[in-house]
């Protein structure tokens, strides 16, 4: 029903460019607009990027919820791609963070942001952000290109504007480690709302950064490749018959994630043989099974568009230039990261809770047939035949034919949706063709199973002991992909962590607040606890005004006792 | 434990300043072996340093430190990097380890433009694509290397013989039967009744398989240095029922010089149709080619158109005299013990002899050496039980089994007065004992008897019983050579009383005794040789009763039939020569005599004449001991097998007999009141020639053999008996006794799938059997001398067996009989004279009974499936004789009026039904 809408407004909005009715208004529907702050401008490889997307967005495209989906590159000027991640964006934007690989090596880095709408118009629409990464472990740096013409405008952030200072804000509490620490912070009538990002870190981690500034005038659209994901994470792709290359239209495409917990998606490829899952509630790295059958039983080839967008844009480049003092606290803060890194590990976000169970998308099956149950069967046919009564096995020249008993009239007409791992099978010969030694139970739903506009007369699946689909044939079709769904990471308020005795606060981000949102008249508090670390210290308070004008505030501290 | 000693002495004075500290503390202190904590505690008490550590890394260290006025923070790193940890100090009062801590490079790159600069990937590594396919690692299929013998010993030698002995995994049991192939070569040798094969190969690497039956097939790598013993271990499993397979004997019909040689395996008798809810070996080789019986109330069988008393049925070594329960409705060899059962009805093996159609041998199973096992069941007729087990694990083990009739019951609900006054009864025990000494050596004791009653009415009653028991030694004196010594005995009894007419009631008791040595060797001397030799020694005590009048009234004179006794020799050797790898050749000599013993009167009859009481010149009396006669020959076996291909082989041979006993019968079939009787100085030992042509073929893609074999069997001194003897009114039996020659020859054609969800097999046989008795009057002719057929001869004989597995747990199986009728003499006319009847009869056995045509159903129901459950049940439900037929067992004939009226009885004439109930420990899979 969404896509529906979706297609609809797409439909409108091409029209109306088309009539040039009221153009600029629909120029700026179809435009997104996004800003990102981050925590400070200097990182150690190993630490994590804190960021808060502004969406600023017109008021219209946020009613609609276009996109739903933030990609998030950390890249080279050249445009290599170190870091992918997805976010889910609302009216408000997104907060978050990405971890920077060990191995970087020094230098100025972008942080590339864009949706899928975006890339209709090009990499000259996105929002890019400069980072300087330094890595104390290498003497390795980043190429400066100093002879290329740029594609983009760059700017420093902040540089527009012409916002006076109108915060102000007062630290209590005893500037010394280990304790407590807040902040009131005051706006001024002048400036009615305020959408904020506040964060405490080292004086000398912060200086204004690069920024692209895109001229919506500069940019068409004169083709509509991608679609909004307004359902979460989408993965498109096509079907083409694998001897003649044509678009294999109404095959269904099964999708299977492998970790532990199991999902299972499916749909039908379009009349020109394209196809579009949405995953709105899946996230981290996924690794993916996606295999295709098609009622001809002819073979078929899986092509998958690449999610994120390969198009670069030579942005510049500049060396590092730090002196003596930066230098020191570059070491300083490169001892803070490893030595957390070790006081506190296995708090990588990106970690999988490994549990030992899986689950899978039918939740508790109907029955289960477990292999140590009984005897050892020598062949899988058996194993059906033998000890699997909900399920009849029949065997003909066309061939092997599974059906789920039950009593719902739908299991004697569809065929059931045949599994192993939770990975959609759709030649019955190749289950049968398992050895029985690698496999653990079968569990059967005895129930029509309906996935969109697919009906399956049940689900069989069966299960292997070590998670290894058995060393199964997979279909001839069959592909797997690592594809990113939702980043597990999105930061909240950071800056009250738990304090022990003998485990030591090393943060070089003392506080992070993404989401503040300052009210005349009312004072904002803030509380945080100082680290293990004495020094000066520098709180930012950065956002946008309500003309989306970007403003900043620096309240210098700091900690010497 | 690590232990840290810290000798801090060395340290004072140092200019060791590790940290720029601007007010270095100093400790005084004397620890010694003291945990990381309290050195701490004392630490940050007098530096007013706060130190940071997770109790994991420091938990090991022990500190030993002693000294005064040590720089505080050089003790803690001397501490520190001595349990390989590192420290950081935040100044001025904070200290942190921390396991590892990469120093910060040279930073002097960030701060000018000399770093080495690096191109990150640009655009062309951008267009890297995200699929990937699934890798996958199969196992690889590990094969195990036996190294056999001996580096270097064997190195004046060009071959090495090896010995292997092959076991069943689960139970420890010996499996008989199994099959080394060797690839290489094509060579293959078939483990014998110990599970052991014996292989002539030259030094060398090979690839070995082993396959059998319900046994994973083992593959290895044979590593030969020498002579030398192996031992293979092949687990039990379950084949696939749609799998089809050739296995273990039909690779021995294509490879051996097996000629005539049939074998069954428990698990295909266990499908069979049941008769009475019992599995039974002897009722299913009724079924296989050449083989037949009378009827179905029949002791005994007929193999290629000899009579009953021509084969002798070994279990364990010990002969079994009367095979039968209840008349022969039933074996009296519980199944669940057999193990292996083969018929050798062509070519016999030098080790066996003393019968001239066929030699049935069946093996028990040895007890489980690991686990307890046992069986049980109960079927309308009969409850049976089997137990066995360790005694000590892997080394000895014991079996007992038990058979027992529960019948009478259903004698009581019989309609005939007669039937209902009447019993049944029978039961047989066995048990063994199988004790493995050690690699070399195996000693088995194997105990058998069985036991049947039977009282019809008040008019008669039979008892007879078998009891022997056997045990064999076996030695292994190198990997090539090898022993069996067995000693057997065996004793057949049946006592008989007749009160049907007072005038003529009598009881009889009878008594043979059997004794038996067997030494037998095998012994692979050289490449592509293998021999067997040996020799035997039988002594026969048979006591053959005292027929007494039952009661005063009975005007029957007591008659000793006396007793007898003899010796019976042999020694035979055999070599299996390997010429090619598609000729081999069975050679094998057995030389064996007979000597009937005294005391003995034995009467001398005038020359020419008939031996009547009337020609009696003379009785001679023979001393305890002394010789009354003196048999021997040689008896000739050879066979040659022709393979052409894989799959076909081409087989001759040619095979004498000998036979020094038989039995006294004046009935077609056996039943429990005839005598055995030994050759004396009248009565010759039959002997026999058998010629035999066979072509063997697999199909291994079908799961098929099929073979065809064509005989010729030439035997002379035949035993025939006069019209009317009588076997108890004198001991003197050469005057019922005439002897001639008897012409056998038949084809048997066998197609046979022993694997996939349809098993069974079909095979017809066209055979012909006749017998001459051509004396030097008509007094002592049969027939007038012309030919005439014997009683079993049966031209056509046709048998059809299946099994379909519908599934593991339902098997539907079913089998037809058809075999023509066999030779009777009808009488033609009947006379008075003198108010006595007089009959005359056709020329003998010129007319037949009509054909006998049987179908048996049965539906075996397994019970389920789960892997742990104490008990595992079988049904089986059959109907024996599904169409009801009244298949005439026999026509006689009784004066109506004015003629003859001619009636058949039949034993069997309508369906008979029974469900039978197995149980056995453990599951479906046990054994």
């Amino acid at each position: 029903m969404r896509t529906i809408l979706i297609l609809s407004l797409i439909c409108i909005f091409k029209q109306g460019w088309t009539q040039g009715e009221d153009k600029e208004a629909l120029l700026d529907q179809g435009l997104e607009k996004y800003k990102i702050i981050t925590d400070r401008s200097r990182y150690i490889v190993g630490e994590d990027i804190n960021f808060r997307l502004f969406n600023h967005n017109t008021v219209s495209m946020k009613k609609v919820k276009w996109s739903g989906v933030l990609y998030l590159e950390l890249i080279s000027p050249q445009g290599f791609s170190h870091v992918r991640a997805k976010f889910g964006l609302d009216s408000t934007g997104v907060s978050g963070t990405i971890h920077i690989p060990d191995d970087l090596p020094s230098g100025l880095y972008y942080l590339k942001a864009y949706t899928q709408w975006m890339r209709n118009k090009g990499p000259e629409s996105y929002n890019y952000l400069s980072v300087e990464i330094v890595n104390p472990y290498s003497g390795n740096m980043v190429s400066v290109d100093t002879t290329s013409t740029f594609s983009s405008i760059m700017l420093r952030q902040g540089a527009d504007t012409s916002v006076e200072p109108l915060i102000s804000g007062s630290i209590t509490g005893s500037l010394q480690t280990r304790s407590p620490l807040s902040l009131s912070l005051k706006i001024s009538e002048s400036m009615p709302f305020v959408d904020c990002c506040v964060s405490v870190i080292r004086k000398g981690l912060h200086e204004p950064q690069w920024e692209s500034m895109v001229s919506p005038s500069e940019l068409s659209t004169e083709r509509i490749n991608h679609l909004p994901e307004t359902r979460g994470v989408s993965l498109a792709g096509k079907v083409e018959f694998s001897e003649s290359g044509l678009p294999a239209p109404f095959a269904v495409v099964y999708i299977s994630t492998m970790e532990n917990e199991r999902q299972f998606y499916c749909n039908f490829t379009d009349s020109t043989g394209r196809f579009h899952f949405a995953f709105p509630d899946q996230y981290g790295d996924r690794e993916l099974f996606i295999s295709a059958t098609h009622h001809s039983q002819a073979s078929l080839t899986l092509y998958i568009d690449q999610d994120f967008c390969k198009e670069f844009l030579l942005l510049p480049s500049y060396p590092l230039d730090l002196d003596s003092e930066d230098l020191g606290l570059i070491r300083e803060l490169a001892d803070n990261v490893q030595i957390s890194a070790q006081y506190y590990p296995g708090q990588s976000p990106q970690s999988d809770t490994g549990s030992s169970g899986r689950a899978y998308f039918y939740g508790d099956p109907s029955s289960v047939v477990s292999f140590d149950d009984f005897i050892k069967l020598p062949t899988m046919e058996e194993y059906f035949s033998e000890v699997t009564p909900q399920v009849s096995l029949r065997k003909s020249n066309q061939g092997a034919r599974l059906r789920v008993l039950g009593k719902h009239p739908d299991l004697d007409i569809f065929a059931p949706l045949l599994m192993v791992d939770g990975v959609a099978i759709g030649k019955v010969e190749s289950v049968l063709a398992l050895s029985p030694r690698l496999i653990k139970q079968i569990e059967i739903v005895e129930a029509p199973y309906i996935r969109g506009n697919i009906t399956f007369g049940g689900i069989i699946n069966v299960i292997s002991r070590n998670n290894d689909l058995g060393f199964i044939d997979l279909p001839e079709s069959g592909l797997l992909a690592h594809y990113k769904m939702f980043n597990y990471t999105y930061s909240e308020r950071q800056g009250n962590p738990p304090l022990k005795k003998r485990l030591p606060d090393l943060r070089n981000t003392l506080y992070w607040d993404p989401h503040i949102q300052l009210k005349p008249g009312e004072d904002t508090i803030i509380h945080f606890t100082t680290a293990d670390t004495r020094g000066a210290y520098e709180l930012l308070i950065r956002g946008f005004d309500k003309s989306d004008k970007y403003f900043e505030e620096t309240i210098p501290f700091t900690i010497d006792y | 434990m690590k232990l840290r000693n810290i000798m801090l002495i060395s340290l004072m004075g140092t200019a060791l300043i590790l940290h720029a500290q601007e007010h270095p503390s100093y400790l005084s202190l004397d620890l010694n072996e003291a945990g990381f904590s309290q050195f701490a505690g004392y630490f940050e008490k007098e530096t007013g340093i706060e130190l940071f550590y997770r109790d994991e890394w420091i938990e090991d260290i022990r500190v030993c430190l002693s000294g005064d006025s040590i720089v505080a923070l050089d003790a803690m790193q001397a501490v520190i990097n001595d349990a390989g940890l590192n420290m950081r100090y935040y100044a001025p009062d904070r200290l942190v380890i921390v396991p590892v801590l990469r120093n910060s490079s040279d930073l002097s790159h960030l701060s000018g433009s000399n770093g080495s600069l690096v191109d990150l990937p640009g655009k062309d590594k951008l267009e890297g694509t995200d699929e990937d396919f699934l890798e996958v690692t199969r196992p690889e299929q590990m094969v195990q290397t036996i190294t056999v013998g001996k580096a270097g010993k064997g190195s004046s030698r060009s071959v090495a013989r090896i010995s292997g002995r092959i076991r069943d995994m689960d139970n420890g049991a010996p499996v008989i039967g199994a099959t080394m192939v060797i690839t290489e070569t094509g060579k293959g040798s078939i483990s014998d009744q110990h599970g052991v094969v014996k292989m002539s190969l030259e030094p060398g690497r090979y690839n070995a398989q082993f396959s059998f039956i319900g046994m994973k097939p083992y593959h290895c790598q044979l590593h030969v240095l020498s002579d030398g013993d192996f031992s293979v271990q092949m687990q039990p499993t379950i084949i696939a029922l749609n799998e089809v397979q050739i296995v273990g004997n039909h690779y021995r019909d294509i490879n051996s010089t097996d000629v005539g040689v049939e074998r069954l395996s428990m698990k295909s008798v266990k499908k069979m149709p049941l008769f009475m809810g019992e599995n039974d070996v002897i009722k299913i080789s009724k079924l296989l080619p050449g083989i037949t019986s009378t009827g179905e109330a029949s002791v005994g069988v007929n193999v290629r158109g000899g009579s009953a008393d021509q084969n002798i049925f070994y279990i364990n070594r010990v002969p079994v005299y009367n095979t039968s329960h209840m008349f022969g409705f039933l074996s009296a060899f519980n199944s669940d013990i057999i193990q292996d059962f083969s018929v050798y009805k062509g070519n016999v093996p030098v080790n066996y002899g003393g019968r001239l159609s066929s030699v049935f041998n069946i093996i028990t199973r040895k007890g489980n050496q690991k686990n307890f096992t046992a069986h049980a069941g109960i079927s309308p007729v009969s409850a049976h039980a089997t137990v066995d087990g360790p005694i000590v694990r892997d080394v000895a083990s014991f079996l007992v089994s038990g058979r027992t009739s529960y019948s009478d019951w259903m004698l009581k609900r019989m309609e005939d007065p007669v039937l209902r006054e009447s019993s049944a009864n029978f039961y047989d025990f066995s048990g063994s004992l199988a004790y493995t000494l050690n690699e070399k050596n195996d000693l088995s004791a194997f105990y058998y008897q069985s036991s049947d009653h039977f009282e019809y009415g008040e008019m008669s009653e039979y008892s007879y019983g078998n009891r022997g028991g056997s045990v064999v030694w076996k030695h292994a004196y190198s990997p090539a050579l090898s022993s069996d010594i067995t000693a057997a005995a065996s004793s057949y009894t049946f006592g008989n009383t007749e009160k049907q007419l007072i005038s003529q009631a009598y009881k009889h008791s009878y008594k043979l005794n059997h004794r038996e040595v067997i030494a037998e060797f095998s012994w692979v001397p050289a490449l592509n040789h293998h021999l067997d030799f040996g020799t035997s020694l039988i002594h026969y005590a048979l006591d053959r009763g005292i027929v007494l009048p039952e009661s005063e009234e009975s005007l029957r004179v007591p008659v000793d039939l006396g007793d007898e006794q003899g010796v019976e020799g042999s020694i035979f050797a055999s070599d299996n020569i390997t010429i090619f790898p598609w000729l081999s050749l069975y050679a094998g000599l057995r030389y064996s005599f007979f000597s009937m013993l005294g005391p003995k009167e034995v009467r001398l009859y005038e020359e020419d004449q008939p031996m009547t009481e009337s020609t009696v010149t003379d009785t001679v009396y023979y001393g305890k001991n002394e010789a009354i006669t003196r048999e021997s020959g040689p008896e000739i076996r050879a066979a040659v097998n022709l393979k052409a291909g894989q799959n076909t082989s081409f087989k001759l041979s040619f095979s004498q007999m000998r036979q020094y006993l038989f039995m006294l019968s004046n009935t077609v079939t056996i039943s429990p009141t005839d005598q055995w009787k030994l050759s004396d100085y009248h009565i010759e030992p039959p002997t026999g020639s058998q010629y035999t042509t066979g072509v063997y073929h697999i199909w291994p893609k079908w799961g098929l053999s099929g073979s065809i074999e064509i005989y010729y069997k030439h035997t002379d001194n035949i035993v025939e008996y006069r019209d009317g003897a009588s076997f108890i009114s004198t001991p003197f039996t050469e005057i019922s006794v005439l002897q001639g020659v008897q012409d056998a020859y038949g084809i048997e054609f066998m197609l046979q799938k022993s694997s996939g969800r349809l098993d069974g097999w079909i095979n017809y046989a066209y055979s012909r059997s006749w017998v001459q008795v051509k004396g030097d009057n008509e007094m002592e002719s049969i027939n007038r001398g012309d030919p005439y057929p014997s009683n079993f001869d049966r031209p056509h004989v046709l048998n059809v067996i299946g099994s379909y597995h519908i599934n593991r747990r339902f098997t539907i199986s079913s089998n037809l009989v058809y075999m023509s009728g066999r030779p009777v003499t009808y009488p033609t006319s009947l006379y008075y004279i003198n108010d006595y009847v007089y009959i005359d009869y056709y020329s003998k056995n010129q007319v037949r009974i009509p054909d006998y045509f049987r179908i048996d159903a049965s539906l075996v129901i397994e019970g389920n499936l789960k892997a742990d459950k104490l008990f595992h049940s079988t049904w089986s439900i059959n109907v024996f004789n599904l169409l009801g037929r009244n298949n005439p067992q026999s026509i006689f004939f009784e004066p109506h009026e004015n003629y003859l009226k001619g009636f058949s009885f039949s034993v069997i004439g309508v369906p008979i039904f029974t469900v039978a109930w197995n149980v056995k420990l453990g599951n479906y899979e046990s054994k």
